[in-house]
């Protein structure tokens, strides 16, 4: 199989062009070959109808020496001169028998020549006997070597042959051949060329595209392939590999957001720390002065150890987590212990809180599904104000399992409702220090959810409170 | 000096005002966008070190519509690290550009080079007559020996050394040496004065009656 596409067109195209070549010389030669022959054969019905002709005015029987009292018409001066004017072609041999009379009587023809010779042949005959049943008038034509031959019976009892040599014909015609072959070739090199040329510029958009697509690096993903000026061909191709930039694109910087975020959200802790400890170490402090720096430090640390242990869940959903860790989990103690953890907190803050289970069944990791839903409370208990309520509920639809957190909040204002399962992304600008929120809370539940192949999704009504819903298959 | 830190990482936001007050600067501090605007373009600042990921009006924002009034130095603050963030806060505006996590003697060496050379001073030691003042030790000698000048006298012969040759008015020197927290006394400056005259020398600042001080050659 032949990889290159601009080899395989060529192979094509010189396959088409040897085929029409081949016909074409073919049809030609025979169509020539035929005329030369067909022209031949004219010449020798011509000769032999002419000497048929003489025939008729001058019986053979007259050129016998000893008839001259038989003679009719003419003074044998008067014939003679009739006979030596019929001149046949020069290349065109004549042989007459004439068999009517007492003794067969044999003349020759040559050419320009004339009259050869008149004579009595005993048992001369023509090398090609006319057809017994052919009609007088009707000519046979043979091949005998190099040399074309026709038969007629002719007037009064007479066999007329003429004969003429093909060779010469046939050496034009193999000089003709010749001159096909090489003029043959001749068109077929050039044709190769051009369809080279041909296959070559029909290849050059697509070079070009691939020029384009090998130049777009990591840093200039946002170049496109100009498809204005494109053959409509190809301007599929080149929109499919434009969306694919797009796509990659779009990806690239939703990464590059991330390791930005994420370096940003690392760099602040570190920055507490190290600041601090260098303002400790500037100069003698006192004792209580050494413990607020120190409470400082390990509240950076534990800030940076939240913040790398989100990470790492999120790398390790991204990257596919195995489902070894799945059992076969009863959903309603699960919400229930979630619920009981909220209790001291709603208590506190006086948030109602209400749970509403019936049996059901799930596959999965026990440890992620409840931070999932400890997530969506913890959410939900911080969004309501005091004297609100929070509903938790189980329920099932179809083959799904539906969780759904309700509360009577403060609501998701729509224009942050797009972004709010992306990583580091913030409804609060002011980026909620008190509650240590790094805006991974969601982003972690949806990579949690997505790898139980379920669905987590959000109705939100701004001031009057949001329904934060996960739907997991239903295991029996 | 007077520096405003603007930081929205409280913690942040104390260790790095806290630092440069034991550095002899005066210091008002913002704990957002907001609060940092109302504050730049209210007080006359030696120097504004900005954060750029902010509560409110975020760090570029607040540049882009200081520049529009005060030339104040600005320096940013910030654990964005990307080339591209950092030609951006400089073409915004911005003087200087230090990424987190810094080291605090960087920081404060950027800041007094910041204010010293907004003031047209390229070396950190400033000779007038007898007297040097180093901006980097924080030290006055006179004839080659240490003056022992307490942090606020030292804060007002610095200011004055930066202007030389310039009148430099009371309230002036109220507003660069005193931060939102002082409750300083009217006279408070005559007494600092008349205390660096003692030590540096009678007519090393002169007195422009009802207008203020110069301090020349």
């Amino acid at each position: 199989m032949i990889r290159s596409i601009r080899l395989r067109v060529q192979l094509w195209y010189a396959g088409v062009l040897v085929g029409v070549l081949v016909s074409f010389a073919a049809i030609t030669y025979a169509r020539v070959n035929t005329m030369k022959l067909r022209e031949v054969d004219v010449q020798l019905e011509v000769a032999v109808h002419s000497l048929d002709a003489t025939l008729k005015l001058f019986p053979l029987k007259e050129f016998e020496p000893d008839s001259d009292k038989e003679r009719k018409n003419l003074s044998r001066e008067e014939r003679d001169k009739h006979l030596a004017d019929l001149t046949l072609p020069k290349e065109v041999e004549a042989r007459i028998i004439d068999t009517s009379g007492e003794r067969p009587y044999f003349a020759i023809w040559r050419g320009d020549r004339g009259l050869l010779k008149a004579q009595h042949v005993p048992g001369a005959e023509p090398r090609t006997m006319p057809n017994t049943y052919a009609p007088a008038g009707s000519l046979t034509f043979t091949n005998v070597g190099w040399y074309r031959e026709a038969v007629m019976k002719g007037t009064g009892g007479t066999r007329i042959l003429v004969g003429r040599s093909v060779a010469a014909d046939y050496a034009e015609r193999g000089r003709f051949a010749g001159l096909l072959f090489i003029v043959g070739l001749l068109v077929f090199a050039i044709g190769l060329a051009g369809g080279w040329v041909v296959a070559s510029r029909m290849m050059q958009p697509l070079a070009a595209m691939s020029a384009t697509a090998a130049s777009s690096s990591a840093r200039k993903l946002s170049e496109r392939i100009e498809t204005q000026n494109l053959d409509t061909e190809l301007v599929g191709l080149a929109e499919v590999l434009n969306a694919m930039f797009e796509r990659l694109d779009t990806a690239f910087s939703r990464q590059q957001q991330f390791t930005a975020d994420a370096s940003h959200e690392l760099r602040t802790p570190i920055a507490i720390l190290r600041s601090h400890v260098e303002l400790a170490l500037s100069r003698p402090r006192t004792v209580e002065e050494y413990r607020q720096t120190l409470e400082t430090c390990l509240r950076a640390a534990n800030r940076m150890s939240t913040l790398v242990q989100g990470l790492l869940l999120l790398a390790r959903n991204d990257t596919g987590q195995s489902d070894e860790s799945y059992r076969k989990l009863a959903m309603a103690p699960l919400l229930e212990e979630c619920v009981e953890l909220f209790r001291p907190i709603v208590d506190t803050k006086e948030v109602q809180l209400t749970l509403d289970v019936i049996p059901c069944f799930v596959r999965g990791n026990a440890d992620s599904l409840i931070q999932v839903v400890s997530n969506l409370l913890s959410n939900a208990v911080h969004h309501t104000p005091p004297g609100g309520a929070v509903f938790v509920s189980l329920s099932v639809r179809d083959n799904d399992v539906r969780v759904a957190v309700r509360d009577t909040g403060v609501g998701i204002p729509p224009e942050f409702q797009s972004h709010i399962f992306e990583r580091f992304y913030r409804v609060d600008k002011s980026r909620a220090r008190a509650s240590g929120g790094f805006g991974l809370g969601l982003a972690i539940c949806k990579s949690i959810i997505d790898s139980h192949r379920g669905q987590i999704g959000f109705e939100s009504e701004p001031g009057k409170g949001t329904t934060f819903w996960i739907h997991l298959p239903l295991k029996m | 000096m007077r520096v405003l830190v603007v930081e929205d990482e409280p913690e942040l936001l104390q260790v790095t005002a806290q630092t440069l007050r034991e550095s002899g600067f005066a210091v008002d501090e913002a704990a957002d966008g907001e609060e940092g605007l109302y504050k730049a373009t209210t007080w006359e600042y030696d120097a504004i070190v900005l954060d750029l990921m902010l509560p409110k009006i975020d760090g570029w924002t607040l540049l882009g519509k200081l520049r529009k009034k005060k030339k104040t130095p600005v320096l940013i603050l910030s654990a964005r690290d990307g080339v591209r963030d950092r030609v951006q806060g400089l073409d915004i505006g911005a003087d200087d550009y230090l990424v987190k996590p810094f080291e605090l003697s960087e920081l404060l060496a950027r800041l007094r080079a910041l204010i010293r050379r907004a003031a047209g001073q390229a070396l950190p030691q400033i000779k007038i007559g007898d007297v040097t003042v180093d901006t980097r030790t924080r030290t006055v000698t006179k004839d080659g020996s240490l003056a022992d000048l307490t942090g606020r006298e030292y804060a007002i012969v610095e200011c004055l050394a930066l202007q030389r040759g310039g009148l430099v008015t009371r309230t002036y020197l109220y507003e660069h040496i005193f931060d939102e927290n002082d409750d300083s006394l009217s006279n408070l400056i005559e007494v600092h004065v008349s205390n660096i005259r003692k030590k540096l020398g009678k007519d090393f600042i002169k007195t422009r009656r009802g207008q203020g001080y110069i301090v020349d050659d």
